[in-house]
């Protein structure tokens, strides 16, 4: 075994130390009396329970349809903020007229989307979808609107040295030196999507992780409740690994 | 027509400081002949920069006139190059496509891709960079991405290379290297090269002319020639002498002791 690979284990085996000693310590708590296992349940429980859901097919449909709303609501929320973040970020006439209507949209939270999402296009998966895109679409447009507007004036002077037009300067200057911005605005919109899928699936669903975990509080199950928060977090973890890895191949 | 590739007749230059209009440039006369490498020397803060900005046509002019080639600078041109202190590069582009963006959109479709790539290997090899044509910046040392620079603004072929303090971020021994390096492209490509430096012995090693800057409000105070013969020697006599010429400049504005000694 070469040293990259025993590294490589070593610091898999550091990164599992903490989770495994808290599910540990759950199951000896639970076990023992120590938490109420009604409400707190233990891992035991839950990943009995998890492999009931799975057998009878409801956990991983409901993960499916979960994913799917993430996955086409972060991608119209992506494009929408990038484009409206150029728009704001290179046009000054732009951010005369948005930049307030923006600023006074942008704290609305999303959860406080779904009953006006619900009005506007029914109960169905727009709803969701709209209300994921709507958490993309601001770290990745705040994001652009700062990545453009911070391109260090040293690059801007050469391309005037060099006599460049406005549209070459933008693609080969403006555009590349914001990107590392616009990566963040991703990045950092991956979690928001997931806030958002939760939010409108425990507002407005009958499928999908929100709707499960919201369901089994009702339901009184601890343990489909409890499952499908980790769920959601594994999910999230799993999504910023993802976006991650894309940063890490722009940068080459 | 002359043989003044450069002629400056009584600029002047006022920075808007709190709404206050300062003077950092004051009734400036300075002419370059084709083909000559001129220092400009001065203090920190002396507007050696602002006045190279102003002929490179990135900064305005506030009062006088610039002329290049006789036509008044309105603007940067292809006739004129500039070299900042940091190479500025584009860390994203390679060295070839670096050194490609110096070159105007009308030019790379006059030449056509082959010839443009010809172009671009020929000034690669010109700086001593062949074998990183596919390099990325940051895979370079500062000196060469220095020369990456140098290349970039050489390849369009401009009559005038104007050089801001291009080597004062690197260390003493790439330093003298780069020296002698723009030497020698200055001689084999034979352009004219304004150099601005804070560094006297670079100004007298490079220069044919070194210009001295006053401070505040910059005026310039005297201009020595430097006949000496190349490959200058930083250790002979007549290059102390000039050197001593120029100190005495640099002294008596500091106002030192007489018995001051370097």
């Amino acid at each position: 075994m070469n040293a990259k690979a025993k590294k490589k284990i070593v610091s898999i085996l550091k990164a599992l130390v903490v989770p495994v000693l808290f599910l540990l310590l759950w199951e000896i708590a639970a076990n023992n009396g120590w938490i109420k296992v009604s409400i707190m349940s233990s891992p035991s429980r839950i990943y009995s329970k998890m492999v009931t859901l799975v057998q009878k097919g409801t956990l991983q449909k409901n993960i499916l349809i979960s994913l799917r709303r993430v996955i086409l609501g972060y991608i119209i929320g992506s494009f929408a903020g990038i484009a409206v973040g150029i728009l704001i970020g290179l046009f000054k006439t732009a951010s005369d007229y948005l930049e307030v209507f923006t600023g006074i949209l942008r704290p609305i939270p999303i959860i406080a989307w779904v009953p006006v999402l619900i009005l506007w296009v029914g109960i169905g998966e727009e709803t969701k979808v709209l209300c994921i895109a709507i958490g993309t679409f601001w770290p990745v447009f705040l994001n652009v609107i700062d990545g453009l507007r911070n391109v260090d004036n040293k690059y801007i002077e050469v391309s005037t040295i060099f006599m460049k037009k406005k549209l070459p300067t933008i693609f080969n200057v403006i555009f590349p030196a914001a990107l590392p911005a616009v990566i963040t605005g991703l990045k950092i919109a991956s979690g928001n999507a997931l806030m958002g899928v939760i939010g409108a699936e425990m507002f407005a669903a009958s499928s999908g992780i929100g709707y499960m975990v919201s369901f089994a509080r009702e339901m009184n199950q601890a343990d489909v409740m409890l499952g499908g928060v980790f769920i959601i977090g594994f999910l999230g973890w799993l999504l910023s690994i993802v976006v991650g890895r894309l940063g890490k191949t722009q940068k080459k | 027509m002359s043989d003044n590739i450069l002629e400056i007749k009584k600029l002047n230059k006022y920075f808007d400081i709190d709404g206050q209009p300062v003077q950092v440039l004051k009734d400036i006369d300075l002419e370059v002949k084709r083909g000559e490498f001129v220092c400009i020397v001065g203090f920190s803060g002396c507007g050696k920069s602002t006045l190279l900005r102003m002929i490179s046509g990135l900064e305005t002019i506030s009062d006088g006139e610039i002329l290049v080639n006789g036509k008044p600078v309105t603007g940067p041109g292809f006739e004129r190059g500039m070299i900042f202190q940091e190479p500025r590069l584009f860390p994203w582009k390679k060295v070839k496509d670096n050194i490609a963006y110096g070159l105007s959109n009308k030019r790379k479709k006059e030449l056509g891709k082959e010839k443009t790539a010809e172009l671009i290997q020929e000034y690669v090899k010109l700086v001593n960079l062949e074998g990183f044509e596919n390099a990325y910046p940051r895979q370079l040392s500062g000196g060469m991405q220095q020369r990456v620079s140098l290349a970039r603004s050489l390849v369009s072929d401009p009559d005038i290379l104007l050089l801001d303090e291009p080597f004062g971020a690197l260390d003493a021994i790439t330093r003298m290297n780069m020296q002698k390096e723009t030497l020698r492209i200055w001689k084999e490509d034979k352009k004219t090269m304004i150099l601005v430096t804070h560094d006297i012995d670079e100004a007298i090693y490079l220069g044919q002319k070194v210009v001295v800057l006053g401070q505040r409000p910059g005026t310039i105070k005297k201009v020595i020639d430097v006949n000496l013969s190349s490959p200058r020697q930083r250790t002979s006599i007549e290059f102390s002498e000039i050197r001593r010429k120029i100190y005495k400049e640099f002294i008596e504005e500091e106002e030192i002791p007489t018995d001051y000694s370097i």
